[in-house]
């Protein structure tokens, strides 16, 4: 960085200030409390701003003495081949300042990070670091604490090198990566960006799965509603096709009930049989006996009227001549006849009511039979010739149609089984049917409320899209976490390696440094693995040869020091086409005129070998080198 | 036959990206309406005598009373035209589909079943045709809707046999969730023409042994995997073949741009290369800004995305650059970021060729957190 130009507006004492540094060594002179320290504070300004802290606060140090001025300036300068311009206009705090970076070339106002300061932005160091080793305040050579630990300071130094802030051994480059790494996955609370993204992706996946488990379980149940009519149709399609024969139905259930009356009817006439025989056999009990009664009395009657016939005219009934009665008989024949006649007619009477005897209960069973019979026949619906000489006409008939009747009620029977075991079947087709409706509503509904569920849930293939790109969001993210693993390893690695290489390094520079500001009498300084400093003595003395901590030197001697770390320091910590400048508030005030001269030529060198820059104040009345370019306060 | 094919409408869909935006989300919404007008005044212009529309009219079940006042109304204002419509996975047939519990106008016919033919005779052109179809019940159907019983129709080879279906052309053997229509079977039944809706992209005619199909893509592109042009289909179609004209839909298109910003070095450099590309502001556009972002270039996405969003109708923007860095200059420096990028290096020479991605990213996410916070250039 070279700084171009110095337009002070308002800053502390100075009002309308303009000063032209240059390349190489340039003075601020000027007579004390002319504002050289004030001029040097305002590049710092200009670069990072003005604090606020306390109550003695730069912003109050700095305010303009004189009213009415704009509190602020400008600041030109060139850094890495580019020219830039800072316009600042300080408030009452640091959100009232309005400060303004340009590129000086083209004009453009150049867009600036939130909350970055422009030192920042183009040196690219933090405050603490251009405090440490750009900007020298005045007699802060010294560390301010009581101590004057010198170790602590150079460690302070070297270890705020590289745009380092931190506290603790951790530097803020790994802290950076590692809050990277957290932003994408912390172990401690899961709210990393890949967390987010593998949760939504579970919570997305989920979905998914439940809108495919819906839809494929309402998908079987739509099949199964299928299957289920299919079914159902074509048991209603068999139950159609067996309709039943309600004609017949009726003319078997009527040849059902015709049987029973016949049976009736038949049984009424088995009794009459029975009464019948019953009464034949009686009246042939009667009959028998009674016919031989009355022909033994006829043939009596018959002898006797024989007998009398022949009174005296047969010898072989001679013997009956003995009988009075036989006498009397044959003497009156005509009387004999007569009695012998009214006997006969009397046994033929008697024989006769006997007959009739039995043979009325035959009769009437017969009349019963018959009546039995003709209602029967008129049942079967077959004609009745009343009476005995058609009995067995009759007879015939009525067994014929017995017959008939019989196969009729036996296949009469067998239907309305048959018929029967349809009204089973058709209980269990109405309990089927039934069944069947009910688990096809089932099926239909439950897979419109699936479905329905699957709606609610979400779009099916929309949700697979979104699931496709947060894996591919995921995938990026693991890839960045890969990546700043391997950056947290190798920074871990090139700090080692960095810190081992410090010391050395930092000791060889600022050693040679340090040679050329001391006259070569002290060149070897020695930055220890902690950053101790030793030095060893080379010229005369008991200290001669011999290593020692900085400590026992002088305080011109560690001032030295100090520069020359400075310088090395700034030398290594700037990039390549882009040295740091060094603003240094009157560095050599503790020394005598040789250490001055000594470290007039250093800087002049360090400047021309580096192509770089220093500012520093100085009081009027010193001699300068006349490659410095002086620039007198009063003069400006 | 005269006939226009019009599929996958998706009319009220969810268009995601605006969200949180109702007057775009309207706006686009009626964009689908008027985009599928044009089917209708296609169908009044060449007096189509079938307007076929094979599934996904509507993009769910639950749309709004005026999308389907809309819908009867268009299809009453082609009263001479035979509207068929073959329900999709979107707007399937459901007890609660307006399919089912909306009156549609008489030349209206919705397959709600399984597979179904429709036969209809023309004096005009005195032929007799018969047009098979079917319905999804659900959102997924994995089972092919041709067959029914396992049993594919067997046509009367006299009269034009049309298919209008939604669902998946699948190789044989191969499955779909989306009702496979397998090749094979098409081509055994020989189909005169087949109308197909799933695909939003349009197929051209594909000519198979016995049969040809076409999947005309939807009407309305919605989302950046839907950047072709958008349109609907209108011809004849007989015994001998069928001869069909693209007739381009979209309202608004949506477009991805690649973008390399290698060699650009300011902010507005960038802003206008994307104005270079995207031309169309009532357009929607993806922009992936690819190559090598320049060392000096400070680019915040999420406000150039914001700035670029006034002047178009839709814009997002996707950081898929990498931040170029001077390894020469920064290898050599003397300084713990030096010694890390030397590190780095050694560890990059080292590696596989799959390995140094993965290293080039670590050396710009160190490099970054050297400079500050490590930013990954998300568009939020």
């Amino acid at each position: 960085m070279i700084i171009r130009e110095m337009i002070i507006n308002g800053f502390g004492r100075h009002c309308g200030l303009k000063l032209e540094p240059e390349n190489g060594v340039n003075v601020i002179c000027g007579d004390n409390e002319s504002g050289k320290s004030t001029a040097a504070a305002f590049i710092r300004a200009m670069l990072y701003g003005l604090s606020d802290k306390g109550d003695q606060s730069e912003r109050k140090k700095y305010r303009p003495w004189q009213a009415g001025v704009k509190y602020g300036g400008e600041l030109r300068f060139e850094h890495r081949g580019i020219f830039y311009r800072v316009t600042a206009q300080f408030g009452e705090s640091r959100n009232d300042d309005v400060i303004t970076l340009y590129n000086d070339t083209t004009g453009e106002i150049l867009p600036t990070d939130a909350g970055k300061t422009v030192g920042e932005m183009i040196l690219e160091i933090p405050q603490e670091t251009y405090d440490l080793s750009v900007y020298a305040a005045q007699l802060s050579s010294k560390p301010n604490s009581d101590s004057g630990n010198m170790d602590y300071l150079f460690d302070r130094l070297v270890k705020k090198s590289d745009s380092m802030k931190q506290t603790s051994s951790d530097i803020t480059v790994g802290k950076r990566i590692k809050a990277a790494m957290d932003s994408i996955s912390s172990p401690r609370n899961d709210e990393g960006t890949l967390d987010i993204l593998q949760a939504k992706k579970s919570e997305t996946d989920a979905a998914v799965k439940r809108i495919y488990d819906f839809e494929t379980r309402a998908e079987s149940l739509r099949e199964e509603h299928s299957r289920l009519r299919g079914e159902l149709d074509e048991i209603k399609k068999r139950h159609t096709s067996e309709k039943k024969d309600i004609t017949r139905i009726t003319s078997a259930v009527n040849t059902i009930a015709l049987h029973g009356e016949i049976k009736e009817y038949i049984s009424k006439i088995n009794e009459c049989d029975e009464d019948l025989t019953y009464a034949a056999r009686r009246r042939s009990r009667i009959r028998k006996p009674a016919t031989v009664i009355f022909i033994i009395l006829i043939l009596l009657c018959a002898l006797c009227a024989i007998a009398v016939a022949f009174y005296g005219k047969l010898s072989g009934i001679s013997f009956l001549q003995g009988i009075e009665l036989y006498r009397k008989a044959a003497e009156s024949k005509v009387l004999s006849y007569i009695t012998i006649g009214s006997a006969a007619a009397a046994t033929g009477l008697i024989y006769m009511f006997v007959f009739s005897v039995g043979s009325s209960d035959v009769i009437a069973c017969k009349e019963d039979m018959y009546d039995l019979e003709e209602e029967l026949c008129g049942v079967l619906g077959i004609k009745y010739a009343y009476g005995d000489g058609n009995h067995s006409y009759n007879r015939d008939n009525i067994n014929e149609e017995l017959q008939k009747h019989s196969r009729e009620y036996k296949e009469a029977k067998a239907y309305l089984d048959g018929e029967n075991n349809k009204d089973a079947e058709d209980k269990k087709y109405m309990e089927d049917v039934e069944d069947y409706t009910q688990r096809i509503a089932y099926a239909l509904a439950s897979a419109d409320a699936l479905s329905k569920a699957a709606d609610e849930t979400g779009d099916c293939e929309e949700l697979a899209e979104r699931s496709a790109e947060l894996s591919e969001s995921i995938n990026i993210y693991k890839e960045r976490m890969n990546a700043l693993r391997i950056a947290n390893d190798v920074l871990g690695e090139a700090y080692k390696r960095w810190q081992a290489d410090l010391g050395p390094v930092f000791g060889n520079e600022a050693g040679v440094i340090l040679g050329k500001l001391t006259g070569g009498r002290y060149n070897d300084l020695r930055v220890a693995r902690n950053f101790e400093i030793t030095l060893r003595s080379r010229s005369g003395g008991d200290r001669s040869g011999d290593l020692y901590g900085s400590y026992v030197y002088s305080g011109a001697t560690v001032d030295q020091m100090y520069l020359a770390l400075r310088l090395a320091l700034v030398k290594i910590i700037s990039q390549p086409g882009g040295m740091l400048p060094l603003i240094l508030d009157d560095p050599f005030v503790q020394y005598d005129m040789r250490r001055k001269q000594n470290a007039y030529r250093t800087v002049s060198d360090f400047t021309r070998e580096n192509n770089s820059q220093i500012i520093m104040t100085a009081c009027r009345g010193d001699s300068f080198p006349e490659d410095f370019n002086v620039m007198m306060l009063g003069d400006a | 036959m005269r006939i226009v094919i019009c599929a996958d409408a998706h009319l009220d869909s969810v268009f995601s990206v605006f969200k949180k935006n109702s007057s775009k989300l309207s706006m686009r919404r009626e964009e689908q309406k008027r985009a599928f007008s044009k089917a209708i005044s296609e169908a009044e212009r060449i007096g189509a005598h079938m307007l076929m529309i094979p599934g996904d009219l509507l993009d769910a079940r639950n749309v709004s009373k005026d999308t389907i006042e809309f819908l009867k109304d268009s299809f009453r204002s082609v009263p001479e035209t035979f509207v068929l419509i073959a329900p999709g996975n979107h707007d399937p047939v459901t007890p609660d589909s307006p399919y089912v519990t909306e009156e549609w106008p008489d030349n209206v016919y919705i397959f709600k079943k399984g597979l179904e033919a429709l036969e209809l005779s023309y004096e005009d052109t005195g032929e007799t045709v018969r047009i098979y179809g079917a319905g999804f019940h659900g959102h997924f159907c994995r089972s092919s809707l041709l067959r029914y019983n396992n049993i594919l129709p067997i046509l009367d080879r006299n009269v034009l046999n049309l298919l209008v279906m939604h669902g998946n052309i699948t190789d044989p053997g191969g499955r779909s969730d989306y009702n496979p229509i397998y090749k094979d079977d098409i081509d055994a039944c020989g189909f005169d023409f087949c109308a197909l809706g799933h695909s939003h992209r349009y197929s051209g005619t594909v000519r198979l042994k016995n049969t040809a199909y076409v999947y005309p893509g939807t009407c309305e592109g919605r989302s950046f995997d839907e950047t072709d042009t958008c349109g609907i289909l209108s011809g004849t179609v007989t015994k001998n073949g069928a001869e069909l004209d693209f007739i381009p839909t979209s309202v608004r298109e949506n477009h991805v741009c690649d973008i390399d910003i290698t060699g650009i070095d300011t902010y507005a450099g960038i802003a206008d290369a994307i104005r270079s590309v995207c031309r169309e502001k009532e357009w929607l556009y993806k922009v992936t800004l690819k190559g090598s972002k320049h060392p000096d270039l400070h680019l915040p996405v999420g406000r150039l995305a914001g700035e670029l969003s006034d002047e178009y109708f839709y814009i997002k923007i996707i950081p898929d650059y990498i931040d170029s860095v001077n390894i020469t200059l920064l290898k050599d420096e003397n300084s713990l970021r030096g010694c890390f990028v030397r590190s780095m290096l050694e560890r990059m020479e080292a590696a596989s060729p799959d390995e140094k991605e993965m290293y080039t990213k670590a050396l710009a996410y160190g490099l970054q957190a050297f400079d500050g916070e490590v930013n990954f250039n998300d568009y939020t």
